[in-house]
């Protein structure tokens, strides 16, 4: 039975069940609906993003389990870290290269409807935005205001002065 | 309908017109998922700058590492700056300075318990803190003993560790259960044991003891552990302690044991009361043992056996290799050292995991240098593997020749056999590269690098960690380094080098950044250096055969090794920036090591002769000086050709090698007889007179049976033995015998491996390395004897072979080279008429 989905702008998507259990959020709602299921509202989500989020889960709906959570406990979250890029295939990286705004709604949806995966390759994308910035470009591009008293900046540098081993 | 779309309409005004808390950016745990993706580096130098929410996110990932090297001069304590980083640190190493490694271990440090107790209590107050301790992995190469050290440290720091390292560990007493119960979380455990100071010697009391303290603690075990990987370096691992551990560690999946010791006959002289049956101790040779392992852990993947048993000339059968892969055929990891391996062990590691094996470790001892080729060949056989870390493994360039392939297939009268690595997916390699080993005097020589760099980048573009060590590596942008450039998923690089302390920052400047000026100026650079450093000569070659000759398997390897290849590359880094974006080498890199290579003492570099303890043919007192015979192992009985050494009996091998020079044989060489002997040996006029003019000016006097001088600058042959000079080689004894030791020591010091004499560019290393001080009259006379040793030998191929040189020693080959000489002469003069 295909299950309905009502993105902001009223555009319905069907996909099967399978698909949408990826979603936690969505599992609970299906589980607890049984079989007689209207169309699920998500008036957080636009069209695009929601197409984008339904690709990702018609693509792993086959996955079985869910090994982040065992890496961080194993390795610590730096070593998750590598593990979870060993993990990400191709198509992930492909599906993952999008602008911006659409990332964060992307991770957004991802922390909505709890699709752990998503949410996991989503904050590895931002993390990569991250990297090799400065603290000012990194305001600039999330539009983070500096609230750091004057000095402060210094002192907080001197802080990890001891341990400035990259 | 028209009423439910309005109101949908509706709805959706106000759902937009609603504040917008959208930004992942502003929902702390979104934001420290993303934080728990970056690098230390990044958390702690921008991610911590940005504003008071971030930071505050930040501030628990942030952990570092804190290393206190123990120094065996000054007191071990505890230096300030590391006391307050012990709140931050997430790391901590309690190291000795230097390193402690292996066997070669100095006396232990007297550690101060005043100090140690200034490490507790201020790891005490910490865990006091809000914060709390944060160290998750510690490790000691230190040997602490357990009840009075280590126990109290464990006890604070153990609930969090997931990572505990213990080397050089002195007793085996330290219990594992009791650290397993101390680290409920831990999920790596690192035990090296080191026996150097006590011995094997357990009386029959401490090992009940021993055995029953273990047993106690296994019967009161409470939960299952969750230990991961399990690690046990020590001299002997005894069989059922082995198995009672394994049997409460069902998510182990990673077990490395080393040291595994098969009882030997050091062993069989124990006192009765320990039993010295072999399947005591886990051993290759207690097969049943790995099939236990196998199945007490079902869930291992990553097994590391070495022993330590063998001496180097011995091997480990192939049936005891099979014994032990054969019970873990998913295994997707092997670790070896590289002692173990031998061409047979590669050939077992293909039958057994040709699929699974993902992941191949060789780890640094001695014998490494064999290692390199069955490596090599295994690689271009083993499509599957993505790790391989083998950081002290050489391997020769000429391996890596693309000529070599396109020879081989042009060929084509034998079955090619594949030559370049099948690893297509390589994401770790961790190698040692000897082009100077082999080319030991051509180490500007930058097409070895240029090939190998080549190489690799076609094929391996997938490389993420790689450590490359080799002696001598430019870095600079037209070095051919640059070519490393293409590995565009690269995350850790390190560059293992001995002249490190040649390297100018400017020269990795755009490594670090590539401003405009840089990639504007690489054009020019490289045109000056090319003109100035490099030869076409590889060019011309690859001109002659067209484009396809060079795509082997997919890989297009035109221009590998050639001065185009770095042009090519410098092109696409031109071609890929512009002054908004400036091209970026290594987009993802973290980590960025350039080290130096300890220097390797003389005394490795230099090995003296040694034969095989086993060899059958053993030539016996090789350290013996022989009077009459220039006997060496090759040649037992000296140079049997016209029975020289049976007619020269009665001569000293010294003797003997000047006797060619005394025309008439009456024991006194005149200067005339010397020019005669170097004329007719087909030197020239003035080679002749001059050989002659410091010969005798500088052999005649000690030589002379009196104390005036001989007016005619005779040399009398029965007194020849005074000419020794120093900075020789040693081979002539003052007594003008032979030292066959000496004599080989020369190969084994200055000729590379495999090869049979010396090249013109190993005698300056001989010359050079034999010279002792204030000696201008050894330096001058020995330079001068082999410079006239090698024009007469002039060999076809550039190497003197030893016998020739061995000839030389005792003479006879001059009898053979002056009737060479006239023949050539008579058939010249024939041809004139």
């Amino acid at each position: 039975m295909p299950i309905i989905l009502q993105a902001y702008d009223d555009k319905e998507f069907k996909v099967d069940k399978q698909t949408a259990e990826r979603s936690l959020v969505l599992k609970s709602m299906i589980e607890r609906a049984g079989d007689s299921i209207a169309p699920i509202p998500l008036p957080k989500l636009s069209s695009l993003v929601l197409e984008k989020v339904i690709m990702f889960c018609k693509h792993h709906k086959a996955d079985q389990v869910d090994k982040s959570k065992d890496y961080e406990d194993i390795l610590g979250p730096r070593k998750m870290r590598n593990g979870l890029i060993r993990d990400m295939d191709e198509w992930d990286k492909e599906f993952i290269k999008v602008d911006k705004d659409l990332l964060m709604d992307i991770v957004m949806a991802a922390n909505f409807l709890d699709i752990k995966n998503l949410l996991d390759i989503g904050c590895l994308a931002i993390a990569y935005m991250l990297t090799g910035k400065t603290p000012e470009e990194i305001r600039a591009t999330f539009g983070i205001p500096k609230d750091f008293a004057p000095g402060e900046e210094e002192r907080i540098e001197q802080e990890h002065a001891w341990a400035l081993r990259p | 309908m028209t009423t439910m779309t309005l109101l949908k309409q509706h709805l959706k005004k106000t759902k937009a017109s609603l504040p917008e808390a959208l930004s992942p950016m502003d929902i702390p745990e979104i934001l420290g998922l993303i934080f728990s993706f970056l690098s230390q580096y990044t958390l702690r130098r921008c991610v911590a700058l940005v504003c008071h929410q971030w930071r505050a996110i930040a501030q628990p990932l942030v952990h570092g590492t804190v290393i206190w090297s123990l120094d065996k001069n000054s007191s071990f304590y505890p230096r300030k700056q590391a006391l307050e980083g012990l709140q931050q640190a997430g790391v901590l190493r309690i190291v000795d300075d230097p390193p402690m490694k292996g066997w070669y271990t100095h006396s232990p440090i007297k550690l101060l318990a005043d100090n140690w107790s200034v490490l507790i209590e201020r790891l005490d107050t910490v865990a006091k803190t809000q914060r709390g301790l944060w160290i998750h992995d510690l490790r000691l190469t230190y040997h602490l003993d357990f009840d009075t050290a280590l126990y109290p440290l464990l006890t604070l720091v153990g609930p969090k560790l997931t990572c505990l390292e213990l080397h050089n560990m002195r007793d085996t007493k330290t219990p594992v259960e009791t650290v397993l119960d101390l680290c409920p979380r831990l999920r790596r455990l690192h035990l090296h044991y080191n026996h150097h100071y006590t011995t094997y010697t357990w009386s029959k009391e401490q090992r009940q003891e021993w055995q029953a303290r273990q047993r106690q603690t296994l019967s009161t075990r409470s939960s299952r552990r969750r230990l991961y990987s399990l690690t046990l370096d020590g001299d002997a691992i005894e069989k059922t302690v082995l198995l009672c551990l394994l049997q409460d560690l069902p998510e182990l999946q990673e077990l490395q044991l080393i040291g595994l010791r098969h009882l030997s006959k050091q062993y069989s002289d124990l006192p009765a009361h320990s039993p010295p049956k072999n399947d005591i101790l886990v051993s290759f040779y207690n097969s049943d043992v790995f099939g236990q392992i196998a199945a007490l852990c079902p869930r291992l993947t990553s097994i590391k056996f070495a022993t330590v048993d063998h001496q180097w000339n011995q091997c480990i059968a192939l049936e005891q290799w099979e014994n032990v892969l054969a019970p873990f055929p998913m295994v997707s990891h092997y670790g070896f050292e590289a002692r173990d391996l031998t061409t047979l062990n590669f050939r077992c590691i293909q039958t057994y995991a040709r699929n699974t094996l993902t992941s191949l470790a060789i780890s640094e001892t001695w014998l490494r240098d064999r290692v390199g080729e069955p490596l090599h060949k295994y690689l271009c056989q083993s499509p599957h593997l993505l790790h391989l870390r083998a950081p002290s493994v050489n391997m020769s360039d000429a391996w890596f020749n693309p000529e070599v392939f396109r020879d081989n297939i042009v060929d084509g009268d034998q079955p090619m056999v594949r030559k370049f690595w099948a690893c297509r997916n390589l994401q770790t390699l961790h190698l040692k590269f000897d082009w100077e080993r082999t080319k030991r005097h051509v180490y500007s020589c930058p097409g070895n690098r240029l090939l190998i760099f080549g190489y690799i980048v076609r094929v391996c573009p997938r490389l993420r960690d790689l450590r490359i060590s080799c002696e001598h590596i430019d870095l600079y942008l037209a070095s051919g380094f640059c070519l490393l450039s293409r590995l565009q998923d690269l995350q850790r690089l390190t560059i293992v080098t001995r002249y490190v302390r040649d390297l100018r920052l400017m020269d990795i400047e755009w490594i670090i950044n590539t401003p405009k000026t840089s990639v504007q100026g690489m054009k020019g650079l490289w045109a000056m250096r090319q003109v100035r450093k490099y030869e076409s000569a590889p060019e011309r070659r690859h001109a002659k055969h067209p484009q396809q000759d060079y795509i082997f398997d997919g890989v297009d390897f035109i221009h590998a090794g050639t001065v185009r290849d770095v042009e090519d590359a410098l092109r696409e880094c031109y071609r890929h920036s512009s002054p908004k974006n400036p091209w970026i080498c290594w987009q993802n890199l973290e980590y960025f090591e350039v080290s130096s290579i300890p220097k390797e003492p003389v005394t490795t570099e230099r090995k003296p002769f040694q034969q095989s303890p086993t060899a059958k043919n053993r030539f016996p007192f090789a350290g013996t000086a022989r009077a009459n015979i220039a006997a060496t192992p090759d040649h037992p009985d000296g140079t049997v050709k016209d029975n020289w050494a049976s007619k020269h009996e009665d001569e000293t091998v010294l003797q003997q090698h000047v006797q060619f020079f005394d025309k008439d044989q009456d024991g006194i060489i005149w200067p005339l007889d010397t020019y005669l002997s170097f004329h007719a040996l087909g030197f020239n006029f003035f080679l002749s007179l001059f050989a002659t003019f410091v010969i005798h000016c500088g052999l005649s006097y000690p030589t002379c049976p009196s104390w005036v001088p001989d007016p005619f600058f005779r040399i009398w042959v029965c007194r020849i033995h005074k000419d020794k000079h120093g900075s020789d080689s040693g081979t002539y004894d003052t007594e003008g015998r032979f030292v066959p030791q000496h004599f080989e020591d020369i190969f084994s010091k200055y000729a590379p491996e495999g090869q049979d004499g010396l090249k013109w560019s190993d005698i300056f290393q001989l010359l050079k390395g034999q010279r002792v001080i204030m000696d201008p009259i050894g330096w001058f006379s020995a330079l001068l004897e082999w410079s006239f040793t090698y024009l007469l030998l002039w060999p076809e191929d550039g190497v003197m072979h030893k016998n020739d040189i061995r000839r030389v020693y005792d003479g006879s080959i001059f009898y053979e080279l002056a009737e060479k000489q006239r023949l050539n002469n008579a058939a010249a003069a024939k041809k004139d008429h």
